[in-house]
């Protein structure tokens, strides 16, 4: 048996949850919290397996409230149902420490399977949350390594990123297209760049655009 | 100490001195050296004159002594025919003008005379010695003086012996009368007070040319007897026989061997040179008084015109009108009618200058005037920044009377914080020298009121050569009540957006959170009320699927209405959460690739956050709509309480200098919240480069 306890300001929502849940027999609706206060009341004081939170409530709310209870209820695993479908609202709550994120007009259909998820101690985020989450683990590093590179091949660089092509630089500079490709050759190779979409961003990041303008 | 500055008489006196004692002196010394001519040529004519006269007695006496001789060899003598030899005698007595003519016998015995009749008894010869020398030696004899045995006084004679046959048989006396030689002498018309004596042999005086009487028979002074047995003649300094100086020159004649002295007193050589000098002395004396006298004069005259004029000119410094009383020289004179014109013209021009002054001054009451009743302070400092003009309007925006704020630094009206600012502007200004140039650029001045209170300014400054250096001016505006205006419209202008943001929000949280969330339990509950049909026919299940689909939409659709009015993860989840959702939005409606960078997270507070937000969001939109970019890059950072904000495209760009670009461009937007932040923005664009948007807000760190 699954104990449930059901956190959001919305009573017909919450009885549309407890319709939703009185289909699977193995899950059972404990305790009930309007607010923020009342969330952190039962988390303290009830007995429950799974807490169904509402990002959006008086009171102490969303990923704060989340915070709170990883914090003085680090056992206690959250399912977060929401209105909000954004990304960002999961990411936030599932690294506040939510174990899953739903958005309410799924909940017909997904969230005794997520109850079930989480009350077996998994986890229940959509493919798009997860690969949010994977994204934000590899943050990039602030390295510059255009400063390695010969002045000639920085040159190269300035002109790639603005558009000009291959030719159009040897004709510039003034050098063989052969040699153009060797030198972008280079450069990507040394930058660790695969694709000129990823030297233009990397040109802008760092501000390298405008330099070429002359 | 100051020196004694000399008078003019002083001067004068010099003056006088300087002519007169050179000319004295000079006069001197050409009277001495006529004295000196004068002295040379009588010592040269004494001695010709004593050398005449010596010639002159010796011919007497060689006359007396020839004619006695041709007596000598009378025929009458030698027939002793002594009656008529005696006849003969007289008549030589009387052409030679002798005393007495005598014969003496080789016995010593007179044989006649020309005194005694012939015949007649004769006394005996007296002067034997010479007559002797004659019979011996048969040589003829001029004798010294001798006191006559005849005539008993003194005289001299001639002995010339009277020879027969080789035999002298008699001497022939002749005598002379001592007066002869003095007539001799006299007759030479000496000058008067000159001396002249004749001398025999042994030194005794036989004429004199005074007091021969009282001489006659006397010996020479010793010293001159001395000399005359030494030397034929001689010039010399001597004394005579009454002792009085005489300057002495003697010449011995040859014959006779007598000597004539010719002197001449000393007293009666100088007298002349004394009476020359005494006479320069006098004139130079005269010359003297008269010259100092004159001068002093002159002095007093020059003093007294001076002391005139020194008066002429006092009463021009008083601008009394002058009156020069009449000089004593006709330059004193110039110079007074010159003052006197000086004083007219002083006196014309200051009637101008007083006229002007009047002028002058109505015109600066007139611009006084006009200067305060502007409205703007008008202040005007020098070089040193001493404030020399301070209007009314100044006054009352700084609360300082003008009288206390005179003279003192221009600093006295700033807050002290800009002090340092404010005297590198003027100095760059006054160096530059441009006018009318706005003080401090964009940002607004504050002034300081005497009670301490800053209020925002706006001030011009301009400046202006003058012969006493550089003035420069400055009109400030109190803008106190325009920002007031401003800030108030601002804070309108904020609460508004505010307001507008926070009525977006609610209605967008309705929307979301009531509407939404009804269809989304009306959703649930459709599909538990399907779930839960005993019954569930083919149509139904259509139209129960339908009407859920239409829900889904129903909340898409609220959605996005809810998100375009505001995004709810601004509030719920902040800033960069709303940023990264608003990019992903951008890169999956656009498909240009978007990259956000934000070091951490950014906790700003409202307005920022909204205002950033919205920023970014129509960057975004700028860039979807104009740019034609396939890359843009977003980056917000928080550095020492500045926010920085980039958002960058690789689009075609723009000339940013294009009069139509920033509106047409969606930019107008962009400022007016840039302002509502009191930020800065840039935008950095050329065609082909793409666009820069860089925004810089300072966060306050007391808020």
């Amino acid at each position: 048996m699954i104990r449930i306890i059901i956190a959001d300001d919305h009573a017909i929502f919450r009885e549309g949850v407890k319709r939703i849940v009185d289909s699977a027999a193995d899950i059972t609706v404990v305790g009930e919290a309007a607010d923020g206060d009342a969330v952190m009341r039962k988390v303290r004081d009830s007995e429950f397996d799974v807490l169904l939170l509402d990002m959006s409530m008086p009171g102490r709310s969303g990923v704060e409230l989340i915070k709170w209870i990883r914090l003085h209820a680090p056992n206690c695993r959250v399912l977060v149902l929401s209105m909000h479908e954004e990304v960002q609202y999961a990411v936030r709550a599932i690294k506040a420490g939510a174990r899953g994120y739903l958005t309410k007009e799924s909940a017909p259909n997904l969230l005794v399977e997520g109850l079930r998820k989480i009350a077996s101690g998994g986890a229940f985020i959509s493919s798009e949350i997860a690969e949010q989450l994977a994204l934000g683990a590899m943050a990039g590093q602030d390295s510059r390594p255009h400063e390695g590179l010969t002045d000639r091949e920085f040159n190269v660089f300035l002109l790639l990123a603005v558009g000009i092509s291959n030719s159009e630089i040897a004709v510039k500079l003034g050098i063989s297209v052969k040699t153009v490709s060797t030198h972008k050759a280079n450069l990507m190779q040394k930058m660790g760049l695969t694709n000129q979409s990823d030297l233009i961003r990397y040109a802008m990041r760092h501000e390298l655009i405008d330099q070429s303008a002359r | 100490m100051r020196r004694k500055t000399p008078s003019i008489r002083e001067r004068l006196v010099v003056l006088v001195l300087a002519i007169v004692i050179p000319l004295s002196t000079i006069v001197s010394f050409f009277l001495f050296d006529k004295y000196h001519e004068a002295r040379q040529k009588v010592e040269a004519s004494k001695i010709a004159m004593a050398r005449a006269l010596a010639t002159a007695v010796d011919e007497r006496l060689a006359n007396v002594q020839d004619s006695m001789a041709v007596l000598a060899t009378s025929r009458l003598l030698r027939l002793e025919d002594l009656s008529h030899f005696r006849d003969q005698a007289l008549e030589v007595k009387k052409l030679q003008q002798l005393t007495v003519i005598g014969l003496i016998n080789p016995q010593l015995q007179p044989v006649l005379n020309t005194v005694t009749p012939y015949g007649e008894a004769l006394r005996p010869a007296a002067s034997a010695p010479f007559i002797k020398s004659v019979f011996a030696d048969g040589y003829p004899v001029i004798t010294d003086l001798f006191k006559g045995s005849l005539r008993g006084t003194q005289t001299f004679s001639v002995g010339v012996p009277v020879s027969h046959n080789g035999a002298v048989v008699y001497t022939l006396v002749g005598g002379i009368d001592p007066l002869d030689i003095v007539k001799m002498l006299q007759q030479q018309r000496l000058p008067p007070g000159w001396l002249a004596a004749v001398v025999d042999r042994s030194g005794t005086i036989v004429a004199r040319s005074q007091d021969q009487e009282l001489f006659v028979g006397q010996k020479v002074r010793q010293s001159l007897l001395t000399r005359m047995g030494q030397v034929e003649e001689e010039l010399a300094e001597g004394k005579s026989l009454e002792d009085v100086q005489f300057l002495t020159a003697f010449s011995r004649a040859p014959r006779s061997g007598w000597t004539v002295v010719i002197g001449l007193p000393y007293d009666l050589l100088t007298e002349q040179l004394q009476s020359s000098l005494a006479w320069l002395f006098a004139g130079a004396i005269a010359l003297l008084a008269s010259g100092s006298a004159l001068a002093w004069r002159f002095g007093q005259q020059l003093v007294g015109s001076m002391h005139s004029l020194k008066e002429v000119a006092s009463q021009l410094g008083r601008r009394e009108p002058v009156c020069a009383p009449p000089m004593a020289f006709a330059e004193a004179d110039e110079l007074g009618l010159a003052l006197e014109q000086a004083s007219r013209d002083l006196l014309a021009a200051d009637a101008v200058l007083r006229s002007n002054e009047i002028q002058l001054h109505q015109a600066g009451s007139r611009l006084a005037g006009l200067v305060d009743s502007a409205m703007d302070a008008i202040i005007t400092i020098d070089e040193d920044q001493k404030i020399v003009l301070f209007n009314r309007a100044a006054e009352r925006i700084f609360g300082q009377p003008r009288n206390d704020i005179l003279d003192k630094s221009l600093l006295a009206l700033m807050p002290t914080r800009f002090h340092q600012d404010h005297g590198d502007m003027v100095k760059r200004f006054g160096m530059t020298g441009i006018t009318g140039r706005r003080m401090g650029g964009q940002t607004t001045l504050f002034g300081l009121r005497a009670n301490g209170e800053e209020f925002p300014m706006e001030a011009s400054i301009s400046h202006l050569d003058t012969p006493e250096g550089k003035l420069f001016t400055v009109v400030v505006r109190d803008v106190t009540e325009r920002v007031r205006a401003e800030e108030s419209l601002a804070t309108l202008s904020a609460n508004a957006s505010a307001l507008r943001e926070a009525e977006k929000r609610k209605i967008a949280r309705e929307l979301h959170d009531d509407l939404a969330q009804t269809m989304t339990v009306l959703k649930i509950d459709l599909i538990s009320l399907r779930d839960s049909l005993p019954v569930l026919t083919e149509s139904l299940a259509t139209k129960i699927s339908r009407m859920v689909t239409l829900l889904d939409a129903g909340v898409t659709a609220t959605r996005r209405i809810a998100a375009d009015l505001r995004p709810l993860l601004l509030d719920d989840l902040g800033l960069p959460a709303a940023l990264e959702w608003l990019v992903q939005g951008f890169q999956e409606r656009t498909g240009v690739a978007c990259e956000l960078d934000m070091s951490g997270e950014i906790d700003l507070p409202e307005p920022h956050a909204t205002e950033i937000f919205r920023i970014v969001q129509e960057a975004l939109t700028n860039v979807s709509k104009h740019a034609q970019a396939t890359h843009v890059f977003i980056k917000l950072e928080l550095v020492a309480e500045i926010l920085h904000l980039r958002v960058q495209d690789n689009g075609r760009g723009f000339q940013v200098e294009a009069e139509s670009a920033p509106q047409s461009l969606g930019i107008g937007g962009l400022q007016e919240r840039v302002a509502l932040l009191k930020g800065q923005m840039k935008i950095v664009s050329a065609p082909g480069r793409g666009t820069r948007l860089k925004v810089e807000i300072k966060m306050k760190t007391d808020q």
